[in-house]
């Protein structure tokens, strides 16, 4: 370390503000924040830089292990599996439950807000919280969506659901109002028995058993009301229970020897359907969990799992959220702004901003000649605004969304190495997305697989629609926030937030300067700063290289009338002229970053909470195996749902621990 | 540059509007009032004008600052002129105060780095530093939820939380923090965000029940009836879970519980006090495309539940900081945010200024509206609230958090003056905040979040 790193980072030197002169004092080693960017940059080859002497790979290791097991302590054969908070079903989750559980759409996106997310997703539990307002969402919709159901019984297309695999169903509606009371109550019980457990997703328990029964034999007590009433009445009471609402967690007993538990058959149960399918275990997991057998077929259920047709949502809901598909239908593009940028008319530019001036003096102030020069001005804009151009229509959004899904898909259903989304020659389009993309020979709505040209810049997900779009501001590309999207997404290597202080742009160059430059010129003075140029360095060559494409993902040669340049050079040292080479360095070079990043936000994504440093070991033995088996994504699922933190808790000490830590903090 | 717009805003607009004027148009509005709440507030206090009417407490937030040049007025504290982007306030000119010199310390940087918008949101109501962390979120209570804790049991509603931000981006927020801070203003406790409405017509129904006028008491007589049927078993599997649980899953349960008690205590007040009222109004339509229909239409709703007295504290944002929605109903075609980095161009500049001021208009036009309705005590409604719009940012181009855009608006029924320009210094913005508590009569707040004090002059 003295040779490679002191030069900077000791002897009172701190670049980058970090010195290791008091390395070895208690404080610094137990700052895991910074051993943690200290491993990444080392093992990625950020650090030392390059052009400086190079760490060999056994002194790489010697490093990596040091701060797996001194700085973070971690023991290799007792990982700590961390703790998840209780998590919520987010309103996907919670949608999708309802649906198996009673054969109920609810439409959850209409009915609940928008579910805070942290690290990238909707689903970690300490971010999801319930406000009081919520609360009372939660206690309407479960009304509202046995409502649902009673009042559509006629359409009702719920067989496959958990109600409609109900054997006393029939019973339930057969039943005579009041005809029989004690049948009636009989009835109500075994309902209460076979709902319970399936709702809660583990055994009821005799309290819970006991008040719902007794809420649906009130029902009944009510003139009028049968059984099917009672029944109703006990299943809104489960939709709106804690006990259906939150995801409680139960442990093993710790066995000699282990210092974790393994979380129970249950939780495992709902840990694999909630990761698999944003939904809860079915019948079968559920069986297994009863009779204690679901660990030792672990392997076959998650190829059930993977198979069935519900592992749509986790395409939909982690490979949406992590690449942003998602956001692609709601950004605000303004294709009338792209279309002047790529084709500047100077007497439309020209008189737009005239227009825009003169809209602000209202009509009664302007002067003869202003009010001349404005109508004259708008009849070019019309004009012009009235030709046609490319526009992101709402059909090319959804086939944008569904070309990043299905790629995603493919890989995973396929087998193909998850390198695949960052080059391959084939994408997922339809007609429509395909002339967007210049593309030719491709007929029809219908997505489909299809081969790209050898030199095509596309295939891979960073020439996708989805991301070009969402990583641009309304009127034009932002080389930055694509930059960042990769850097965030791909590479796992988050830059650094813009110091505090900076001194900005307009203390560089003037206004009139300003205005005149490229955004590739503008960057250029970023560099240039030492207090920049870390960071943009490592982002604005990966943004520039993807200028060719515009804030809708479409080719384009130039740009205000310039040519664009999308050649750089990676703050790794390799340089490439066009995206097509960027992608295959991506590739064929950086790989390993990739798996990482992978690795980083399926678990965090399969746990539900933010990765901790006592997760490194985790992360690399996932990263291992994604190296081992070619890429596989399914072999990655697996491996994920095996891990420790995934299979164990932290248990009693848990509640222990946690009393002990806000005690000391009051 | 979309034409759709302009008759997507007439028709949002006049479906609800109509009946709003109609609403208006009554001479006595007390109808709407149940007296007995009115009766009880005189009796303890709090929340209540030196005429016995009740008396708000709302805050708006708009996003990304305002350009300073074009925001502060010019002159001294009695006789200014009124600058460019706050023009559309003059006619109220004797109801406001602008206030200058108020500072978000715990919205700068700090050791925390980047991430000003998700500070700007987070810090606004707080005044507190919050956890930079994406999954630990930390905050503090706002200033609307401890003025309601005290006051809210005076309402159905103890508080109110509307937006107009209608969706929100998957994957990270701003640099590194949660986006539970930048979607949300109010917050009940330090760890649970008061999550807002963003759909006027669910705001609407919250309030007075679903269906055409006629049907509503019913009809929200019945939701209270099927959420109390099922309260004592979901209290039950409350208490079988608490034990269970360690510090921080019971903080989730508790959030819970807290939910359940306050719809207990609704069904109470409704038992005592009688139904919600039902203004003779249409129920305002789902979210509407244009945003000036989505805010005015959200204003409406503000203005209906202070009229009717569903709750004395609300907040409402216009968009989130860090918004980048283009402004194309006004020409504006560039991203708020990414225009707000406008690096001294001159056009950018005044692009902003110009969506600084239509915001000002909006706001103008829902200030138009609390003017025009009678409170109990024959006053306007506007008299007897007072509300604060502002932004947690000052400076767009800067991210700078020192003399906030912020004018107090209306509360003359509470003894604020108005026609008056304001300058403190450099004085933390939660001395406001307790100086608003105290005409409130929560007045024995020591502090809040990072203040020194009263403002003095209110």
């Amino acid at each position: 370390m003295d040779f490679y790193c002191y030069d900077c980072h000791g002897y009172g030197e701190k670049k980058g503000g970090l010195t290791l002169d008091s390395f070895g004092e208690g404080e610094e080693i137990e700052n895991h924040e910074l051993w943690g960017k200290v491993l990444k940059r080392v093992r990625f080859g950020l650090m030392p830089p390059h052009g400086e002497d190079q760490l060999e790979a056994e002194e790489l290791k010697t490093i990596i292990d040091w701060i797996k097991s001194e700085a973070f302590e971690i023991d290799p054969e007792a990982l700590d599996p961390g703790a998840v908070v209780l998590r919520r079903l987010n309103r996907n989750e919670y949608r999708n439950s309802v649906r198996d559980l009673i054969g109920v759409e609810v439409d959850t996106d209409a009915l609940f807000p928008p579910d805070d997310s942290g690290e990238g997703f909707d689903n970690i539990g300490s971010v999801l919280t319930i406000s009081p307002m919520l609360l009372e969402k939660y206690l309407d919709v479960a009304q509202l969506a046995v409502e649902e159901l009673m009042g559509n019984l006629d359409t009702w297309e719920g067989s496959g659901s958990y109600l409609g695999r109900y054997q006393g169903l029939a019973d339930l509606f057969a039943g005579e109002t009041g005809s029989d009371l004690e049948s009636e109550r009989t009835l109500l019980e075994d309902f209460v028995s076979y709902m319970g457990p399936r709702v809660f997703r583990r055994p009821l328990e005799a309290s819970s058993k006991r008040r719902l029964t007794e809420l649906g034999h009130s029902v009944l007590e009510v003139p009028g009301k049968g059984a099917i009433d009672g029944a109703s009445q006990v299943l809104v009471a489960m939709l709106a229970s804690p006990r259906f609402i939150f995801r409680y967690e139960g442990m093993e007993e710790l066995q000699p020897g282990e210092r974790y538990p393994l979380v129970d058959e249950w939780s495992l149960a709902s840990r694999l359907s909630y990761f698999l399918w944003s939904s809860m275990p079915d019948e079968t997991l559920l069986a297994l969990a009863a009779s204690g057998r679901l660990r030792e077929n672990l392997d076959t259920q998650v190829g059930r799992l993977l198979e069935d047709e519900r592992s749509d949502a986790f395409v939909r809901n982690f490979a949406g959220q992590w690449l942003h598909a998602r956001d692609i239908e709601l950004v605000a593009i303004n294709a009338f702004d792209l279309f002047l940028r790529e084709n500047p008319v100077p007497e439309v530019v020209e008189n737009r901003r005239v227009l825009h001036r003169l809209a602000g003096v209202p009509a009664s102030e302007r002067t003869e000649e202003e009010q001349a020069q404005f109508q004259h001005a708008v009849d070019i804009v019309t004009n012009a605004f009235a030709q046609p151009r490319p526009k992101l229509s709402s059909s090319m959004r959804r086939a944008m969304r569904e070309e990043t899904e299905l790629l995603f898909e493919y890989i995973l259903r396929e087998e193909r190495n998850v390198l695949d989304l960052i080059d391959s020659n084939y994408a997922f389009l339809n007609e429509e997305l395909a002339e967007h993309y210049g593309i030719e020979g491709v007929e029809g709505e219908e997505m489909r697989r299809v081969a790209l040209p050898a030199d095509s810049p596309r295939g891979g997900v960073l020439t996708q629609g989805t991301i070009l779009a969402v990583t641009s501001n309304p009127t034009r590309t932002s080389p930055v926030k694509r930059g960042v999207f990769i850097l965030d997404n791909i590479l796992g290597t988050p830059p650094s937030p813009p110091p505090p202080n900076i001194s900005s742009l307009e203390d560089v160059a003037d206004a009139d300067e300003l205005s005149k430059m490229s955004l590739r010129e503008t960057l250029a003075i970023h560099r240039e700063k030492p207090l920049c140029s870390s960071c943009h360095n490592q982002m604005d060559p990966l943004g520039l290289a993807l200028e060719n494409f515009n804030a809708m993902g479409r080719w384009r040669d130039s740009e205000l009338g310039q040519e664009i340049d999308a050649s750089g050079t990676l703050i790794s040292g390799e340089s490439f002229e066009t995206i097509q080479e960027l992608k295959r360095i991506l590739r064929s070079q950086h790989s390993y970053e990739f798996f990482h990043c992978l690795s980083e936000k399926l678990l965090t994504f399969a746990l539900g909470r933010e990765l901790e440093y006592y997760d490194t070991e985790t992360v690399d033995r996932l990263v291992e195996v994604l190296q081992e088996k070619d890429g596989s994504l399914q072999a990655l699922i697996r491996a994920t749902i095996d891990s420790v933190p995934f299979q164990r808790g932290r248990g009693e000490s848990d509640a222990f621990e946690t009393e002990q830590m806000a005690n000391t903090q009051h | 540059m979309d034409m759709g717009f302009q008759r997507d805003v007439a028709l949002g607009r006049r479906r609800f509007l109509k009946g709003v004027g109609a609403c208006v148009a009554l001479p006595l509005l007390e109808s709407l009032m149940p007296r007995s709440l009115v009766a009880k507030t005189a009796a303890q206090g709090l929340a209540q004008t030196a005429t016995g009417a009740p008396l708000r407490l709302g805050f708006v937030y708009f996003p990304n600052g305002a350009i300073p040049a074009k925001w502060w007025p010019t002159g001294d504290e009695r006789r200014f002129e009124l600058n460019d982007t706050m023009k559309p306030l003059e006619r109220f000119r004797d109801r406001i105060q602008i206030l200058g010199g108020l500072d978000h310390a715990n919205a700068n940087p700090g050791d925390d780095g980047g991430g000003d918008h998700a500070r700007a949101n987070g810090v606004f109501l707080t005044g507190v530093r919050i956890n930079k962390s994406p999954t630990d979120i930390r905050a503090g209570i706002s200033i609307d939820q401890e003025v309601a804790r005290r006051v809210g049991s005076l309402t159905r509603y103890p508080s109110l939380e509307l937006t107009c931000d209608r969706s929100r981006p998957s994957g990270l927020c701003d640099s590194g923090y949660s986006c539970a801070y930048q979607y949300n203003v109010s917050w009940k406790s330090a760890t649970v965000p008061m999550a807002p409405e963003s759909n006027p017509r669910k705001a609407f129904e919250r309030l007075f029940g679903e269906g055409p006028h006629g049907e509503r008491s019913f009809n929200a007589k019945q939701r209270m009836m099927n959420r109390r049927s099922v309260l004592d078993c979901l209290l039950g599997d409350v208490a079988d879970l608490q034990p269970r649980l360690g510090v921080r899953d019971r903080e989730k349960l508790d959030q819970y519980l807290t939910g359940l008690r306050e719809v207990e205590q609704r069904i109470e007040k409704m038992e005592r006090h009688g139904m919600a009222p039902d203004p003779d109004v249409e129920s305002p339509s789902g979210i509407p495309s244009a945003h000036s229909s989505h805010i005015d239409m959200m204003y409406d709703v503000l203005a209906l539940a202070f009229q009717t007295d569903s709750t004395r504290v609300a907040t409402m944002m216009m968009a989130h900081d860090g918004d980048n929605r283009s402004h194309e109903e006004i020409g504006i075609n560039e991203g708020h945010h990414n225009l707000s980095h406008h690096l001294l161009d001159k056009e950018k500049i005044e692009k902003v200024a110009r969506i600084d001021r239509w915001y000002v208009e909006r706001y103008a036009s829902f200030l138009e509206k609390l003017d025009s309705i009678q409170d109990v005590d024959g006053n306007s409604l506007l008299h007897n609230t007072m509300i604060v719009y502002g932004s947690g940012n000052a400076d767009g181009n800067h991210h700078s958090h020192d003399n906030l855009p912020i004018v107090l608006s209306g509360g003359q029924g509470a003894g604020v003056e108005g026609n008056r320009y304001a300058n403190y210094g450099a004085q933390p913005t939660t001395n406001l905040f307790l100086s608003l508590a105290d005409k409130l009569g929560v007045d024995d707040l020591p502090r809040f979040g990072d203040s020194t004090g009263r403002l003095r002059g209110i």
